[in-house]
């Protein structure tokens, strides 16, 4: 499967509600792929994978809630939709926490379900979206040199560039320079537009 | 032409021949005249047990040649075997000794066989057919235990030895009446084996009034040791001594010798050829006497009489023997002799050793004088000798008549032939009275049975227990009393005395009387009238007469027996509760006791009517059944078992239990059924109740195990409606789109129907294991049933994150029992091995369940957890009713799992495993056609 291609993930160890799931998601038009346990999932999951996860809470061998953890700790960021026969409040406590989407008893109502899908598609491509700007923040962010970090994180504390130039002991004007270089580096057209990436990637400003 | 040459030349031959012959004859007249006379002298073959060196055996020797040589007509010719097998009873020495014995006789016809002794009749009774066919056997010494043990064959008649223990320590008691101990010494040898088990069994009414020891298993040089340091109040008896414990063999009488010689006590034994050798005496067996007792009957044997004719002679040829020097030596007084006791060995008195001397110095005395003493002395020795030869043969013509009489006595009128006789005994002695008492009751008592008195006499007086107790003792002992006076009487005797007075009695004669060495009672003889005055040793020559009576009474109380024994019988069959009943292999009722009445409503006499009455009353669902029964039992000899219900004439329904056993006769001929009808209807009642109790109990167990199992089942009832509902959903979808895809609509539904079809089993299934329905045993798979259970619980155990693996056997054999109630036990099971492992918190938490088959009867259900385990206290009481070590739950589950097995004939158990956790399992009985 292209990692490009969202696709809803389906593990079930029943291999009735397995197909049922693949044929209702396949009848609104959604690329489904189905795996008969966890197991089999992890073994075949990559990070770039996309789309969401429907996992059974209960199966034989590894459940639905340590899939989660498991996934968690290789950094597959899939949005999981968990089903169960018999839903407990701790266990779906647990699952919310992990960030599960969401938490469906069965029988499940066929729109519940494909809502619950669509969101979790949803909140993955966002996610996926989000990621990519992200990356594509830190790109720029590497573009700096070492002094124009240093001057950034004047810039974004609010210091006027003389503050910046005495305190690095360097002329108002060399700092001018800089920030001018910062600003086209970093594609930012105001000094607002500059602090808000700074906050996005998460650069620390003085005091 | 040439055959009538042939045919003269043959006459001519002939002719030859005829002269030939004749001449032989007059040649030969002695062989010539045996050839033709009828009867060839008779062949006498003697086996003797022992080696030829034994002194017992000239005694037997000549006793029983004496009796067979007096046989008129034809000649005899004795051979004689000394076999020897006290000293090599088997292996090559018995080979030889076949072939010896078969190289000498075969081809002979012996005409009479007498074996001396247990060996040499046992070894006929082994070899006898084969070494000499159909003769017959006239034995001798036979010991009457062994004889018993042996079952002599048809042919055989003969004299058993009877060996008096208990006469012989009668006798020392009697001359040592402070005796406190005796010592039996023995040996090794067969022979003298069984002597010292007749010797124990004799010896063991005495245990508590004297220490008796046996030395039997010891050296030579031990028993002489033991002897010479014998305490005091000891008397030793000697049975026999053929073989020390150290296999050193000796000659009975040697052995003796040297015993006697270094005894510091008295030494009593058991035979005559003893005496003269050291023993003092005793009630000994006369060799010579008995083996004259043998050759009368070898005579009539020899003279045509069929052996099995001839009745055995239990007791004969013996005596109250005593050595007059041993009576010396020990310092015994002779008085206290038995009476009739004969005395031997006695030392000449003054007048007989010195008769020579007193006859010289009384030359002065005239010859004349001592011619008219001796020839006084001699005319009334004759008198007195014509008189008691006289005597005696009325004597023994009045026991003669008195045996053939009761020989042919009709059981019904024995005790009216016991009286006949002791009124001629008591005519022929001219006494008074005469009583038969016979020892009974737990107390020994002596109770008179049969009496006879002169007319004017009193016939019947109180049991002598309490009144004559100093007799009483004498008769227990064996030890004849008479008296012509009452102060005649010991002192200790007082209140014997005191009570003969009483009576009036003044002189009496009191013979105790055993058969077959056991002692029953007493032959009393009385003069109230006169003094009476006994000869001695009368006594003992009326013992035979009171044996006589005393057999007869035995064999009429025998009689008796076997009447009370038939009426006993019968009485038990009559009065069983159940109905009991026998009949023919033609199926014609032989018994059928009255209780079926009660049961069937129906008479005895309608069943013996009607030979199919009972398959009649049989309820038509059971007659099958019971139909089948009949076919098997008839040839089960351990007996079979069913249970059938029975319609009464009132409609009523009874409830059989039926037991039988196939009946054969002595040769294992089939003749016939005997049964037992038990009514089992209340019993049937309460295990019908139970049962429903049981169910019930079941039914709530169900219900709350169930309970405890909400998630799993609703997770079973779940899994396919959701599946089923998103089919539905989807294939809705497919239909309602611009180009509806029929085929994934196609496909929707028919997923849609086989979920729907497996939600529905499911709940089919909890429907039935919820129902309060009564138990069906039959036919189950095991397997199938564990499946299907663990398929209930298999979220529950995924929850608790425990594997379950199975190891179900191929090919297990269906077992007896009900599906549902099974379900419920594997269910108990496997939930009590979650929680134990839950409990335990286990790693790895692995169930095992395994099916096999345990042997030809059961199948074995185990479920092997990795929890706790148990300790043997919990193992006691795990099946027990509301004992639980979980949290939760009744405490029932492993009760009521118990109760079902059980109920299917089955069992339950509880092991721990050698690594961790425990086993419980139950085993089933497997299916068989029987059960339907």
């Amino acid at each position: 499967m292209s990692p490009a291609k969202p696709a809803v993930y389906v593990v079930d160890d029943d291999p009735s509600v397995r197909g049922a799931m693949k044929r209702l998601l396949k009848s609104v038009g959604l690329p489904v792929k189905t795996f008969a346990s966890a197991r089999e999932f992890l073994d075949q999951a990559t990070p770039e994978w996309s789309g969401c996860l429907m996992v059974d809470l209960r199966m034989p061998g590894m459940g639905g809630l340590d899939l989660q953890y498991q996934l968690n700790a290789r950094q597959i960021s899939l949005p999981v939709i968990f089903l169960t026969g018999y839903g407990t409040v701790p266990a779906s406590v647990r699952a919310m926490k992990a960030g599960a989407v969401d938490f469906l008893e069965k029988p499940v109502d066929d729109q519940t379900l494909l809502d619950a899908v669509h969101k979790a598609l949803e909140r993955d491509r966002g996610a996926k979206r989000d990621q990519a700007e992200m990356q594509a923040l830190h790109q720029r962010l590497a573009a700096l040199t070492p002094r124009e970090y240093e001057v950034l994180a004047f810039i974004i504390s609010g210091r006027l560039n003389k503050q910046a130039a005495a305190a690095l002991g360097t002329t108002e004007k060399t700092i001018k320079v800089h920030r001018a270089r910062i600003m086209e580096k970093l594609r930012c057209a105001s000094l607002a537009e500059l602090v808000r990436l700074a906050e996005k990637a998460g650069i620390k400003t003085l005091d | 032409m040439a055959s009538n040459f042939t045919s003269r030349f043959f006459l001519l031959r002939l002719r030859a021949k005829v002269a030939l012959l004749t001449l032989l004859a007059v040649l030969l007249p002695n062989q010539f005249a045996s050839a033709v006379a009828p009867q060839p002298a008779q062949k006498v073959l003697f086996l003797y047990s022992w080696q030829s060196v034994l002194p017992a055996n000239l005694e037997w020797d000549s006793g029983i040649r004496k009796a067979l040589e007096s046989t008129e007509g034809r000649g005899i010719e004795f051979h004689t075997e000394y076999l020897d097998l006290a000293h090599h009873p088997e292996g090559t020495y018995l080979q030889s000794l076949l072939n010896l014995l078969k190289t000498k006789y075969s081809g002979q016809k012996i005409d009479l066989l007498i074996p001396v002794g247990d060996l040499a009749f046992s070894f006929l009774q082994a070899h006898g057919n084969a070494l000499f066919p159909g003769s017959p056997i006239v034995f001798c010494a036979v010991v009457k235990q062994q004889l018993e043990a042996l079952k002599p064959p048809p042919n055989s008649s003969g004299v058993v030895a009877w060996v008096d223990v208990q006469g012989t320590l009668a006798a020392a008691l009697k001359l040592q009446p402070k005796t406190r101990r005796v010592a039996v010494v023995g040996g090794i040898a067969k022979t003298d084996r069984a002597l010292e088990h007749i010797a124990r069994e004799a010896l063991r009414p005495y245990e508590g009034q004297l220490e008796v020891t046996f030395l039997t298993d010891l050296s030579m040089a031990e028993v002489l040791q033991r002897m010479s340091s014998l305490p005091p109040r000891t008397v030793v008896i000697y049975l026999n001594m053929l073989r020390d414990s150290t296999g050193h063999d000796f000659v009975p009488l040697e052995a003796l010798e040297r015993v006697a010689q270094a005894a510091n006590a008295p030494v009593y034994g058991l035979w005559e050829t003893l005496l003269g050798h050291g023993i003092v005496g005793g009630h000994l067996m006369s060799f010579t006497e008995q083996g004259r007792l043998a050759g009368e009957l070898g005579r009539r044997v020899l003279n045509g009489a069929k052996p099995e004719n001839i009745p055995v002679i239990y007791e004969g040829g013996d005596v109250y023997a005593f050595d007059w020097r041993q009576l010396q030596r020990r310092g015994l007084k002779e008085s206290a002799l038995p009476p009739g006791s004969l005395v031997r060995f006695k030392e000449p008195s003054l007048w007989e050793s010195h008769k020579r001397e007193v006859i010289g110095t009384g030359a002065a005395f005239s010859v004349l004088s001592l011619l008219v003493v001796g020839l006084l002395i001699n005319l009334g020795r004759r008198r007195r000798a014509e008189g008691s030869l006289a005597k005696r043969l009325k004597f023994e013509t009045l026991v003669a008549e008195l045996s053939g009489q009761f020989v042919a006595v009709e059981a019904g009128k024995v005790d009216q032939e016991i009286d006949q006789g002791i009124k001629r005994l008591v005519e022929f002695l001219g006494v008074d009275r005469g009583r038969l008492w016979q020892l009974s009751g737990p107390q020994g008592e002596f109770i008179p049975t049969h009496s006879w008195a002169a007319p004017g006499i009193r016939a019947i007086s109180l049991p002598p227990a309490q009144r004559f107790p100093w007799i009483r003792s004498q008769m227990l002992q064996g030890i004849p009393v008479t008296f012509s006076r009452p102060d005649e009487l010991p002192r200790e005797a007082e209140i014997d005395r005191q009570s003969l007075l009483a009576d009036g009695i003044n002189s009496a004669l009191c013979i105790p009387l055993s058969v077959g060495g056991k002692f029953i009672g007493a032959l009393t003889l009385s003069a109230l009238r006169s003094l009476k005055a006994w000869d001695p040793g009368l006594a003992q020559e009326l013992r035979p007469i009171g044996e006589i009576f005393a057999n007869a009474l035995i064999r009429s109380v025998a009689d008796n027996e076997l009447q009370q024994g038939e009426l006993k019988y019968r009485i038990v069959a009559d009065f069983t509760y159940d109905w009991e009943y026998w009949q023919n292999p033609d199926g014609i009722w032989r018994y059928v006791s009255p209780a079926c009445e009660r049961i069937s409503g129906h008479r005895p006499a309608e069943f013996l009517k009607r030979p199919g009455l009972l398959r009649d009353l049989i309820v038509p669902e059971d007659q099958d059944r019971w139909d089948r029964h009949n076919c098997v039992s008839q040839k089960d000899p351990s007996g079979r078992e069913l249970q059938f219900r029975i319609r009464r004439p009132d409609g009523s329904i009874r409830w059989i239990e039926h037991a039988c056993q196939p009946v054969t006769d002595d040769a294992g001929k089939f003749i016939g059924v005997r049964a037992s009808n038990r009514d089992i209807t209340e019993r049937r009642q309460a295990e019908i109740s139970e049962q429903q109790h049981r169910e019930q109990l079941a039914h709530m167990t169900r219900v709350a195990t169930l309970g405890e199992l909400t998630a799993s089942l609703a997770h079973e009832v779940n899994q396919p409606l959701n599946a089923v509902m998103n089919n539905a959903q989807a294939a809705l979808r497919f239909l309602h789109r611009e180009n509806p895809d029929m085929q994934e609509v196609g496909e929707a539904l028919g997923d849609i129907v086989r979920d729907g079809k497996r939600a529905a089993e499911v709940i089919q299934r909890l429907r039935q294991f919820l129902r309060p329905g009564e138990m069906h045993a039959q036919a189950v798979d095991i397997n199938q049933v564990i499946e299907e259970t663990a398929a209930l619980t298999r979220n529950e155990f995924q929850a608790s994150n425990i594997r379950i693996r199975f190891s179900l056997a191929d090919n297990l054999p269906p077992v007896w029992a009900d599906g549902i109630q099974i379900q419920q036990v594997v269910l108990n099971l496997l939930m009590n091995a979650k929680e134990a492992m839950e409990q335990a918190g286990s790693n790895p938490r692995e169930l095992l369940v395994r099916t096999e088959q345990e042997d030809g009867e059961t199948v074995k259900v185990s479920f092997r957890d990795r929890g706790p385990g148990m300790t043997s206290e919990n193992l006691e009481k795990i099946f027990e009713p509301f004992y639980t070590t979980k949290t939760a739950g009744m405490g029932l589950g492993l009760a009521i799992s118990r109760s079902i097995i059980a109920s299917l004939g089955g069992r339950v158990w509880a092991a721990p495993n050698p690594d961790q956790g425990a086993t419980l399992a139950f085993a089933l009985p497997i299916f068989k056609e029987e059960h339907r």
